[in-house]
């Protein structure tokens, strides 16, 4: 069916589906929606609070504008907050908090394109087959399109479908690539699910072709880059207002890229939180669907696009001041075209585990959202925040609380749901065998090897991993991760530096005559997927041995 | 303020007595057996959980606790066959998230005298704070408050192993040195266990600490001094409370890697490994280390 005729087919059915936010009008009543928070919230603050509130923005907007240019009219209103707080003059000081939040609003919002987003989530998936077969024309003829060969997409995919039609979800993550928030867009598409808002970094958007799809995929804008007070709490209320809206909706809870490879231990807890606010208000509203459902989805892939920068980004000392890379693979089209053509050209590539879903507060819930409590029996969540008469007590320091619960939850789930795959574990056992010739050194020393101290017997490579294939193995029966791995230590062996080979420059694992060399640093990268369980030494993560 | 107190440990008189001097509206139920179980979990919006640590996580299950409750252990932990503290036991073995732990010298034959007392409850939860402050101060008994959980749980249990080496120390006759010794030295592995768990070293020298230690060890009748003073007959009972936790302590260090020679020397006498003097011998004996504490 040629592209013309597909969309003519279906564009229709599927923007009857679209959720209210994609709507023009909703951006309008949104910014409304956001100032009566505002308002709301402000009539307890004191001119001095207000006040302070202000300066915060005022102070964090002109550290930003020191390294980044402001868009046009931005700077004007950050100095009118300025001369407000100046003048002491409270009318002021409010009108300017209006502006600055219906400027935010209108950035957070302004990237939704219902009519791209309906167009692009079904373009996707065609595009992904075409990049898979461009590599190898046979496929065409041969039929050999499937991309669920190179992506699997598992777990809890039936509940997810239930929770969707009973409530709102909110998709959670694991991050590793820039490539992430599209590859979800394909997954749920396979997965048959609906739509999902996301929320993107602003630095996504600086690979042009990227940029095209990022900017059509139903994102609303997170700029990292600004940190005042003002700016987070109407990221918070938008996202409020998304799941109050019945959005379904992924954010990633580990706010950004995982940088040293590892599994997510510590989350942001300010957006993950709102899905509880929505719940609460939703509740108190007496809405017909008030019930709002996380679900934790781990990504694992064989390689990752922007491994060599993360890697080197993790070990430098000034690792924290470059929180919003620019300048790494992503930002080059070309390799990641590249890199796309060759990781989907793989078979078992990446896999996307939807784990099993739970409520705002962290416990699991059934195919009929109801939670249930540890010995399995239904429980009534509600009276966790509703007194006996059903009304919702508010306490702000109580669902802070209830939100860290569901930030161990979801790093429990993401460290079970772990797939451990060949490029990890050859990765890891390279690391091993490479302290294992260098016992005395550290990890800054090890990575810093020069080329022939980099050389290890294959014979002590071979033993760490079938060593920690073992244990992995363990592990898995334990159900504390998933294991993709061959059973041989050869084949496993072949298969991570087939894979390793397919993408990076540097060979992370190069077999010499009885010996191989390994470079540190991506040995490292990807030896760290695997940390967390206690198979090198390090501390098991608490949430994994709960 | 409307107050249940389940179970049947040491504890539970004197708490019902205090908490009915303060004020409050209270019920008791010995346990789901009990005719009054029912209207006592019905009636509350906070429940004191009396029972001893050893027997919580077998109790639970059968309490009936909901998701509406917010419940105060006030036994000592950890659980010895999970090393889960008492408070995450009730987390994690029924609905109730709200949780928090009641520490400090209360001591049942003074409760019973009439003297003053003193605790600390602590939880995460600043309501649940609030509400079992309010249920249980009064000018009999002064009520402090901590968010430091771990803190708490952990200095009242180590508070238990002090007392009982402290016990074991008066028993051998040793002098007031040894008492300060004990004391010190037990608050300096205190702390490092602590920071290894991530609780607040302020806490150890607060009333689930040292307000503990120093009450109980002054007290002839406490349960830990006297569990400590039968450990140099060799006649540890494993099940008592102070043998017990220090069991528990010894095997969490073990697993956080921090070192606990004071609590291990004690457990070893409680354990047969060795006698009391050959413990004491083997602490003098460590080879002495430059520096503070």
């Amino acid at each position: 069916m040629g592209f013309g005729l597909w969309r003519r087919a279906r564009y229709p059915r599927l923007m009857s589906s679209l959720p209210a936010i994609y709507n023009a009008p909703f951006a309008h009543e949104q910014t409304e929606k956001l100032l009566t928070r505002s308002r709301a919230r402000r009539v307890a603050l004191s001119d001095q609070a207000l006040s302070e509130l202000l300066s915060d923005t005022v102070y964090q907007e002109r550290r930003r504008y020191e390294t980044d240019r402001p868009e046009p009219g931005e700077a004007e209103r950050v100095e009118r907050a300025a001369a407000a707080i100046a003048h002491d003059d409270r009318a002021a000081m409010e009108r300017s908090l209006d502006e600055l939040i219906a400027a935010y609003t209108e950035e957070i919002h302004n990237r939704f394109s219902p009519r791209a987003y309906a167009a692009a989530t079904r373009v996707l998936p065609h595009a992904l087959t075409r990049l898979v077969t461009a590599t190898d024309p046979l496929r065409l003829i041969t039929g050999d399109l499937d991309p669920d060969r190179r992506i699997v997409v598992q777990g809890q995919i039936d509940m997810v479908k239930a929770l969707c039609e009973r409530g709102t979800v909110i998709l959670a993550p694991t991050h590793l690539s820039n490539l992430d928030s599209p590859l979800i867009g394909y997954c749920l598409y396979r997965a048959g699910l609906p739509p999902f808002a996301y929320g993107a970094g602003l630095n996504l958007f600086t690979n042009p072709v990227m940029a095209f799809w990022m900017s059509r995929l139903g994102a609303y804008t997170i700029d990292r880059r600004k940190n005042g007070l003002i700016y987070k709490e109407t990221l918070k209320d938008y996202s409020v207002e998304l799941f109050r809206g019945g959005v379904h909706s992924l954010f990633f809870p580990g706010g950004t890229r995982s940088r040293s490879g590892m599994v997510e231990k510590s989350l942001k807890k300010g957006l993950l939180g709102t899905g509880l606010q929505a719940w609460q208000e939703n509740l108190r509203d007496g809405r017909p669907k008030p019930d709002v459902f996380v679900v934790p989805m781990t990504l694992s892939t064989s390689l990752v696009l922007e491994a060599e920068t993360l890697i080197s980004d993790a070990l430098a000392a000034e690792g924290k001041s470059r929180y919003i890379i620019v300048d790494d693979e992503f930002s080059d089209a070309g390799t990641v075209f590249s890199f796309l053509r060759r990781v989907l050209n793989l078979d078992s590539a990446i896999y996307a585990t939807f784990s099993q879903p739970m409520d705002v507060l962290g416990n699991p819930v059934n195919a009929q959202g109801e939670s249930l409590g540890p010995d399995g029996a239904v429980i009534d969540r509600r009276r966790y925040v509703c007194d006996a008469s059903g009304a919702v007590e508010w306490d702000e320091q109580r669902d802070r609380v209830y939100t860290e619960r569901l930030a161990r939850a979801l790093v429990r789930a993401f460290h079970r749901d772990n797939v451990a795959l060949p490029t990890h574990l050859a990765a890891m056992a390279a690391w091993r065998a490479l302290k294992r010739r260098h016992p005395r050194l550290d990890t800054w020393r090890l990575v810093r090897l020069g080329r022939d101290e980099r050389v290890v017997p294959k014979a002590s490579l071979m033993e760490e991993i079938t060593a920690l294939r073992e244990r992995v193995g363990q592990l898995a029966v334990a159900g504390q991760i998933r294991a993709a791995l061959p059973e041989d230590a050869d084949e496993l062996l072949q298969s991570a530096i087939v894979r390793f080979d397919s993408y990076h420059t540097r060979r992370t694992i190069e077999p010499l005559e009885q010996d191989v060399r390994i470079d540190p640093e991506l040995a490292l990268y990807y030896r760290n997927r695997l940390v967390g369980y206690g198979l090198d030494g390090d501390a098991v993560a608490a949430e994994v041995s709960a | 303020m409307k107050v249940s107190v389940l179970g049947s440990g040491p504890l539970t008189a004197p708490l019902s007595a205090l908490l009915a001097v303060a004020g409050s509206d209270v019920r008791s139920s010995a346990g789901p057996e009990d005719a009054g179980h029912g209207a006592a979990l019905d009636h509350a919006e906070l429940l004191f959980l009396t029972l001893p640590g050893s027997q919580l996580a077998a109790s639970l299950p059968g309490l009936g606790l909901r998701p509406e409750h917010r419940v105060v252990v006030c036994g000592r932990g950890p659980d010895e066959a999970t090393g889960l503290w008492l408070s995450e036991l009730v987390t994690r073995r029924t609905p109730c998230l709200r949780v928090g732990a009641l520490a400090g010298p209360l001591s049942p034959a003074e409760v019973e005298r009439g003297s003053p007392a003193a605790a600390i409850i602590a939880s995460p939860y600043q309501d649940l704070r609030a509400r079992a402050q309010a249920a249980l101060h009064s000018p009999r008994c002064r009520v402090y408050t901590s968010e430091d959980l771990r803190g708490v749980e952990l200095s009242a249990s180590a508070a238990r192993a002090l007392t009982a080496a402290i016990g074991m120390s008066d028993a051998m006759g040793m002098g007031a040195g040894v008492r300060g010794l004990l004391l010190s030295r037990g608050l300096a592995e205190l702390r490092r266990l602590g920071k290894a768990l991530g609780a607040n070293p302020d806490t150890f020298v607060g009333l689930a600490g040292v307000g503990e230690v120093v009450a109980a060890s002054a007290a002839a009748e406490d349960s830990a001094y006297l569990a400590g003073r039968a450990l140099l007959r060799g006649e540890a009972d494993p099940h008592d409370e102070a043998i017990a936790v220090t069991a528990a302590l010894v095997k969490l260090s073990a697993r956080v890697k921090v070192d606990l020679p004071l609590l291990e020397a004690v457990h070893e006498v409680a354990t047969g490994r060795h006698t009391a003097k050959e413990a004491l011998k083997g602490l003098m004996e460590r080879a002495a280390k430059l520096g503070g504490e």
